[in-house]
């Protein structure tokens, strides 16, 4: 019976991820341009793309932003919220958690358009500023190569920090009340408080969420798609970026597999290192 | 709890400036959107005469064909969702209620799944496809997203399967039930909550799948909703915010629809609280 039931499960597992994946390994070590031969070049495409020329290694710096953006910053914002809320009883809970979840449905392709106005030259933020400052301001914020990328990480900012707080939000309603209390008694104040009982009630959950944004932050592939293209010049290129464009755009199909390889072991390398260090008891 | 009123204030004034963040991309992108087509619009863009004429325009351009990648989106949504979560039934009561030889390993196969970047299958599927003339099909989407849903819908179904008293299945065994009987009669109906908010997951993912939709399709005929708005940021239209603004909004409003009345009848932090396993 066990056996019966996970089998169809089981088979498309397999066959669309697992035998991919292995795929994409044993194509990492051959030339190919999509239609000729496949040419065994051993670890070559590795090492093209990891010479300190190649424009990989600037993928990885602007994931290493990525991570800031989309699994730290979020993290830290949502610890500040349920620091203000663990405390006390907040009224429109309910309505906050619907709102800060909102932009955690909407498609990475949408939300980008709506931060494409936002950042556009004659948008909603040269409009405020310029309102503020009393003269035209006309920044061209996703055009510029300083401006650019953290201007896409805000984006990445706001696709995840409301998911993480009410991730948050959820497990702190699990702290049992009379751990504020006696941390009250003790003459705790709200700093002491927030590090004493609420940071550590919240362990799991901060593991949980640090994990899930920072697989986020390794694939981000469609906010830069979709607002920069990569750009100016590669400033905002992410690797996942790079492999669509080796292998769809330029032919490069191994050398786009190495990039995928070489990200999914950033990646689990990333999340082994975050259990191992945050690990619960459980 | 005793706390002073300062407090309780400043804690509001935060809450509150963090909810207008998470909420203003949405009311700018409405505001422009209700912008005529030719009207400029600059700043807070508040229309200075309100009409749907952005929309009808985006929705009726033949070239974007937003309509029709509606209707493919909720194609693939309706046979991915589905399946996936009838499998994800399937697996999760197998590993969350029976011990069996190699279950340990095959869990922690699938529990891999939940690491690995998706993107990194994606370059032998489409070549695979391409082998098998499924390029530019509906299979080739149907197929990889069942696939790539597993892992999650198991982990996901297992851990409230485990969850559930024993005395449940024995009580069923005991009136007679076997196996099968059991999971239909008496787990179903109790996980009804964890599975309609898991069909809600599988069908955001789904329909929010860019990578995917643009890699393995190619006929407009057949293009999905998140590849249809890349066609509005391309170059023809990538400056005429009323139309990608409504295009964003028109794609983004069935999930979004989907989502509230999830949330109105399970709680906001269903998805995210359950996700903690």
């Amino acid at each position: 019976m066990p056996y019966w039931l996970i089998v169809p499960g089981l088979a498309f597992y397999l066959a669309f991820v697992i035998v991919p994946i292995i795929a994409t390994v044993r194509q990492s070590f051959f030339q190919w341009d999509g239609l000729g031969p496949q040419v065994g070049v051993g670890w070559a495409n590795f090492t093209s793309i990891l010479s300190s020329s190649s424009q990989t290694w600037s993928s990885f710096k602007v994931s290493g932003v990525m991570v800031i953006f989309t699994c730290l910053l979020p993290v830290a914002g949502a610890l500040l919220l349920v620091g203000l809320v663990a405390r006390t009883k907040v009224r429109g809970l309910s309505f906050l958690r619907f709102v800060y979840f909102l932009p955690y449905t909407v498609a990475l392709a949408a939300v980008a358009i709506a931060w494409r106005w936002i950042y556009a030259s004659n948008g909603v933020l040269n409009g405020v500023v310029g309102a503020t400052i009393g003269k035209s301001a006309e920044v061209a914020y996703l055009g510029s190569f300083s401006l650019a990328l953290p201007a896409v990480g805000i984006i990445a900012f706001w696709a995840t920090f409301g998911f993480v707080t009410v991730l948050l939000f959820s497990g702190a309603q699990h702290i049992p009340r009379e751990q504020f209390e006696a941390a009250r008694v003790d003459g705790a104040g709200p700093i002491r408080e927030f590090l004493a009982v609420t940071v550590p009630g919240l362990r799991h959950e901060i593991r949980v969420a640090l994990v899930m944004t920072f697989i986020m932050a390794m694939r981000t592939f469609d906010i830069p798609f979709v607002t920069t293209q990569g750009g100016p010049g590669y400033t905002t290129t992410t690797p996942i970026l790079t492999m669509y464009q080796d292998v769809f755009q330029n032919g490069e199909i191994g050398q786009g597999a190495a990039i995928a390889v070489m990200v999914s072991i950033v990646t689990v390398a990333g999340v082994l290192i975050l259990n191992r260090l945050l690990r619960t008891k459980d | 709890m005793m706390i002073s009123r300062r407090e309780q204030a400043l804690s509001y004034v935060v809450l509150y400036l963090f909810a207008l963040f998470a909420i203003y991309p949405f009311v700018s992108t409405v505001l422009v959107a209700f912008n005529g087509p030719n009207v400029p619009v600059s700043g807070l863009a508040w229309p200075a005469h309100w009409t749907f004429q952005s929309f009808i325009s985006t929705w009726s351009n033949s070239n974007a064909g937003i309509g029709r990648s509606l209707l493919n989106s909720c194609i693939l949504a309706g046979a991915v969702v589905p399946v996936s979560v009838l499998f994800s039934i399937f697996t999760g009561y197998a590993f969350g209620t029976m011990r069996f030889r190699g279950s340990k390993m095959i869990f922690g196969l699938f529990l891999l799944g939940l690491m690995f970047p998706y993107e990194a299958t994606i370059i032998p599927l489409y070549f695979e496809f391409r082998k098998l003339n499924l390029l530019d099909t509906y299979w080739s989407m149907i197929l990889p997203d069942i696939g790539g849903s597993m892992a999650f819908g198991t982990f996901w179904m297992s851990s409230f399967f485990r969850g559930f008293p024993r005395e449940l299945f024995e009580s069923a065994r005991t009136d007679g039930a076997n196996r099968w009987q059991t999971l239909w009669r008496i787990i179903v109906p109790t996980a009804r909550s964890p599975i309609f908010a898991l069909a809600v997951i599988l069908f955001i993912w789904t329909w929010n799948n860019l990578l995917l939709a643009i890699v393995m399709i190619e006929s407009p005929s057949r293009e999905m909703a998140p590849a249809a708005l890349n066609f509005f940021v391309g170059a023809q239209y990538g400056s005429n915010y009323q139309f990608t603004c409504a295009a964003a909004i028109i794609v983004a409003l069935p999930v979004m629809v989907i989502y509230y009345v999830l949330q109105r009848r399970y709680g906001a932090d269903v998805l995210a609280g359950a996700l903690k396993g």
